[in-house]
């Protein structure tokens, strides 16, 4: 809260806000089937109600092929009988659909035009099964980023062979789950510089033991989490040999779990140490504090992040870290179900959070909707955070009866104002992108069309995906940061980038692929930086603890700061 | 002490809402769209309802008040009491359109706005809730029910200054009415003044001392201010009565619950009824639930838990029966069959029916936990120790699996691991923990670790007297006589 008084001082005496930059009227443009990503997600459903049809599924936005564009993998499910047949099912996907997890290549390096090729056989990704989630991270240090897919049913960890292709390694590795996994995120939580695998398991559903949930009315409908028991989550800790060891039991973290669905992983209460936030589904949220020896401790409840200000555990879905506010820590966000708000926690700077929906003015936004992949991201480059919500109900939406898929939802953009004055939903003025109504589920967040603004990949469940460009024309100056790990993980997830903007501000960012919904955003971090024509430096707190210090980086470019080059910091 | 993980039968809440198909001129729309087509002075058509897929208890009452408010079309309350059967099974839109006509029949009535308002707000539309509300107010000024919740639409709707004014005047009126405290500190929280909102939130808890959320709201006031040490009794509290509210007397909202033929909100009240240790109500709401939809697996399922908790074995396996005969795939009901035939000494038709759990379910940790332990009966320890590790996967913190494992490790004189496993049986401390304490010193004494073992002996011992627990303290006792004359270990 001090910080958040000294940089509301100084934003009223010197640094203003950038609230005034000209931005354009459609901001989002809906370019999936333009670009050539054509893939639609399909359940399987056969009118059993099994719930995991209308959970899924994620995406990840990754440069496989280090070739300096984002490309796309989408997850996809399957029939849960094997004796029914794709087009036996209520709704048989599209002519032309290819079953499995796809992967498509980016061409837009170096051929300049924004195209995506499905290169899945060639990559050696094709793995079909009921699939939820993708993380990503470079958990071998060798440059080459790999990917851990989320099933009902096992879990995949593909090794990235540097060649174009990937290789099943989850045997060898040790980092399988039989069980329903949701989000799962590469996190360096002992900070021995290689990263550790979060996974999170949802419940206890099983397809035989499927209950039946209905309406008083007497229809059936999806059960919530609670018609089931949770089961736990898991912590693999990275051996460095390619191997990794679960230490669910030992670190602690099995000790308290429920449905997990999100999971966000930052430096929370500013000791240097990753912690780890995971938003459950119906029960309460976990704030896994890092003890700095090899644990964790659950401190959710005394540090007020575990429930919303009634004390009430809500559903819990997609979950992301950002300092909304600028005051130099990481606020919570979590979004729930329709008729209960998300939440916005409020960080102090010591881990301690408060519940500020209702101050800036998000309980009444997000109220009708159900929240699922979400991230916070300055799509106008004013400096202040803004949010994406990708939105679709998990039970029939009561005014969309009669409808063969009554759970669409339209998603949502909301405008940090800054400075306190609360978010905005400018949805509207979105553009076509958010002209849809659609059962949205996976957002992975990154500059698709290598611009310097965050564009999103939105996945719908049993609907098509989507690319949101982000057309948002603005004068705002920019600043995209690559980090280079090399004592730390290559994609230096983890680390806190600070630029240092005129007038001694600093915005605090920080480098994940984590967060959202079953989905895995780039690393890249890109800053806004409204008006302001230059940037004093940038500041990295690597997540070994070390700072380093960079200055002359320019405006409106991508920089790319290796571990090592910059000047080193004290504290 | 009971071997068999039987106090854990898993007793499910109901699960799903209810809706219904608002049909006009053969569209599916919601309300707020339809009404934002007619003209304010306008009386709205009757929704038209497709109840073809309703349960028959909450068909037949829909449609007795939907035929009784088309055949009196000018009647504002048949049209209201149409509005009072569709809120009460959770049709918001359909209600509000009824109430709203209602309201148009019969403008100085005061509950069709003041319903609107509710459901309005149900749905998040707090500006037009806030509307309605104010328009039920100036019908009946008094009525603190409307004033709270249109203090609660205007601060969801960010007039946190409106809102202020409002809890005050409430306060004002009424100092006793603990919701208007606790509404008021969530506006100080919202405008920042901590101070005075852990003032309102203490005021709350003061009035209504089993009032959850001001519990928790003013522990965490308390952390905020730096004041932790006061955090924690409020937290405790909390913990206690999570979800009490204070009884708020609401004649209109009662008359709407009256309408209310929902199983599953009894099966919900059923199983809250069965947490607070009240079985015999539990029991009975969940055969009201049954009356009302013979149907319900997990009714039944339940109803096999209670009554075997009750020793009324034969009416638990009439339940089982019919459990299985609506759904066999219900693994509660296999589970809950499988503990009562245990209690009764049917050891094959346990066995049973527990590995017909785990085929369902095979991560039904207590299912797989009672068939380890039947195996640990036939002796078949490896087997026993491997079903208690795979239930320990599915629920790490599960204590009698723990206890079961270590006593199985400590038999093959594995005793390091077994006081690990004991170790974690610690917590939370219930009636076993004298038990997990009396092996933990048995473990650590085998290791010749006699301070130890003394340590965990003298605790299991005061634990088992303060629980009433006279054998096994006495049989500890005799145990701590012996390890205490025992030579030091050197």
């Amino acid at each position: 809260m001090k910080r958040l008084l000294a940089c509301a001082a100084l934003l009223a005496a010197a640094c203003g806000r950038q609230e005034s930059v000209e931005t354009s009227r459609v901001l989002f443009r809906e370019a999936a089937e333009a670009a050539g990503l054509r893939f639609h997600h399909f359940t399987g459903a056969t009118g059993e109600f099994y719930m995991p049809e209308i959970m899924g599924a994620g995406a990840a936005l990754l440069d496989y092929d280090n070739d300096g564009d984002l490309d796309v993998y989408l997850v996809q499910s399957t029939v849960f009988d094997p004796r029914r047949k794709p087009e036996e099912t209520l709704f048989p996907p599209p002519p032309g659909f290819k079953p499995g997890n796809r992967l498509f290549r980016n061409e837009l390096v170096p051929s300049g035009r924004l195209r995506f090729t499905d290169v899945t056989d060639e990559a050696r990704l094709g793995y079909t099964g009921y699939c939820m989630g993708a993380a990503t991270g470079d958990y071998d240090n060798d440059g080459f980023v790999d990917l851990y897919v989320t099933c009902f049913g096992s879990n995949v960890l593909y090794h990235n062979e540097g060649d174009g292709t990937f290789r099943n390694v989850t045997r060898q590795a040790g980092v399988d789950d039989p069980r329903w996994s949701t989000s799962a995120a590469f996190v360096d939580y002992d900070r021995d510089g290689d990263l550790d695998l979060f996974v999170l398991n949802y419940v206890d559903f099983t397809l035989r033991g499927n209950k039946i949930c209905y309406a008083a009315t007497g229809e059936r409908d999806y059960c919530t989490p609670k018609a089931y028991q949770a089961v736990p989550d898991r912590l693999f800790r990275n051996e460095g040999n390619g191997r990794f060891q679960d230490v669910s039991v030992s670190a602690g973290i099995a000790r308290v779990y429920g449905p997990g669905l999100g999971i966000t992983c930052s430096d929370l209460n500013g000791d240097g140490w990753t912690d780890v936030y995971i938003a459950n589904d119906t029960a309460a949220n976990i704030l896994w504090i890092n003890q700095r020896d090899g644990t964790f401790r659950d401190a959710a409840l005394m540090a007020g992040a575990a429930y919303s200000e009634d004390g009430l555990p809500k559903a819990g879905m997609g979950v992301s870290a950002g300092d909304f506010d600028n005051d130099g820590d990481d606020d919570l966000i979590v979004v729930n179900l329709r008729r209960e708000g998300c939440t916005l926690f409020e960080n102090n700077g010591r881990g301690e959070f408060q519940d500020v929906t209702l101050r800036h003015g998000l309980g009444a936004l997000t109220f009708p909707y159900t929240g699922f992949g979400l991230d916070w991201f300055d799509y106008d480059r004013d400096g202040w955070l803004d949010l994406f919500v990708a939105n679709g109900a998990v039970t029939r939406i009561e005014s969309l009866r009669g409808q063969r898929y009554p759970f669409h939802e339209r998603n949502l953009l909301l405008r940090n104002a800054g400075a306190g004055r609360g978010f905005q939903d400018v949805s509207r003025q979105g553009g076509t992108a958010f002209e849809f109504s659609e059962v949205s589920r996976g957002a992975a967040f990154g500059d698709v069309d290598n611009d310097g603004d965050v564009d999103i990949v939105v996945t719908n469940n049993n609907g098509p995906v989507r690319l949101l460009l982000n057309d948002t024309r603005t004068e705002a100056n920019w600043l995209g940061v690559k980090l280079e790990g090399v004592q730390d993980n290559r994609l230096g997830l983890g680390a806190r980038v600070g630029v240092l903007v005129a007038g001694g501000r600093t915005l605090w960012r920080r480098c994940h692929t984590d967060s959202s919904y079953l989905s895995a955003s780039a690393p890249r971090v890109y800053f806004g930086l409204g008006r302001a024509q230059s940037v004093e430096g940038v500041v990295v707190i690597w997540p070994n603890g070390t700072r380093e210090r960079w200055d002359n980086v320019g405006l409106n470019r991508l920089v790319t700061l290796r571990q090592g080059t910059g000047t080193p910091q004290g504290f | 002490m009971p071997w068999v993980a039987g106090g854990t039968t898993r007793v499910r809440p109901p699960q799903g809402s209810v809706r219904v198909a608002l049909r006009l001129g053969g569209a599916v729309m919601g309300a707020a769209a339809i009404l934002s087509t007619c003209r304010p002075t306008a009386v709205p058509e009757l929704p038209r309802l497709d109840t073809s897929q309703f349960l028959p208890a909450a068909r037949e009452t829909i449609e007795a008040a939907y035929a009784k408010a088309r055949s009196r079309p000018d009647d504002a309350e048949a049209t209201g009491q149409l509005g009072m059967s569709l809120h009460a099974h959770g049709q918001h839109a359909a209600a509000a359109l009824c109430y709203e006509r209602a309201h148009r029949l019969d403008p100085k009535a005061f509950r069709w706005p003041y319903l609107r308002g509710v459901v309005l707000a149900a749905d998040g539309n707090y500006r037009e809730a806030a509307e309605a509300f104010r328009r039920a107010l100036r019908l009946r000024r008094d009525y603190v029910p409307a004033r709270l919740r249109l203090a609660e639409a205007l601060l969801a709707s960010g007039d946190i200054a409106g809102a202020r004014r409002l809890y005050e005047a409430v306060v004002r009126r009424d100092p006793n009415q603990a919701a208007a405290h606790y509404g008021l500190g969530r506006v100080r929280l919202a405008e920042g003044r901590l101070v005075e909102a852990a003032e309102s939130f203490r005021e709350a808890c003061r009035l209504f001392p089993a009032y959850g959320s001001a519990h928790y709201a003013l522990a965490q006031a308390y952390q905020r201010l730096g004041r932790a040490h006061q955090a924690g009794p409020h937290l405790a509290a909390y913990e206690q009565h999570k979800t009490d509210v204070p009884p708020a007397r609401d004649d209109v909202m009662e008359e709407v619950a009256r309408f209310k033929r929902d199983p599953l909100d009894l099966i919900r009240r059923a199983t809250e009824a069965d947490r607070a240790g009240d079985l015999e109500t539990a029991i009975r709401l969940h055969q009201e639930a049954l009356r009302l939809n013979p149907d319900s697996a997990q009714a039944h399922a339940n109803l096999v838990t209670l009554y075997g908790r009750l020793n009324r074995y034969e009416e638990a396996e009439r339940h089982y029966r019919a459990a299985v005969a609506r759904n066999p795939n219900l693994a509660e009901s296999h589970y809950n069959y499988g503990v009562i035939c245990f209690f009764r000494g049917r050891r094959a038709e346990a066995r049973e029916a527990f590995l017909r759990a785990l085929q369902i379910n095979p991560h039904h940790a207590e299912a797989r936990h009672n068939y380890g332990y039947l195996l640990e009966e036939q002796g078949r320890l490896a087997e026993a120790a491997e079903q208690y590790r795979r239930a320990l996967e599915d629920k790490p913190g599960y204590q009698l699996a723990h206890y079961h494992l270590a006593r199985i490790l400590a038999h093959w004189g594995r005793h390091e691991e077994a006081i690990r496993h004991l170790e974690a049986a610690l917590e939370p401390e219930n009636e076993n923990t004298p038990g997990y304490l009396y092996a933990l010193a048995a473990a650590h004494a085998r290791l010749g670790r006699r301070d130890k073992a003394l340590a965990y002996a003298r605790q299991a011992q005061q634990k088992a007297a303060a629980r009433g627990q006279t054998a096994l303290a006495a049989r500890i006792a005799r145990d701590l006589a012996g390890l205490e004359q025992a030579p030091p270990a050197r």
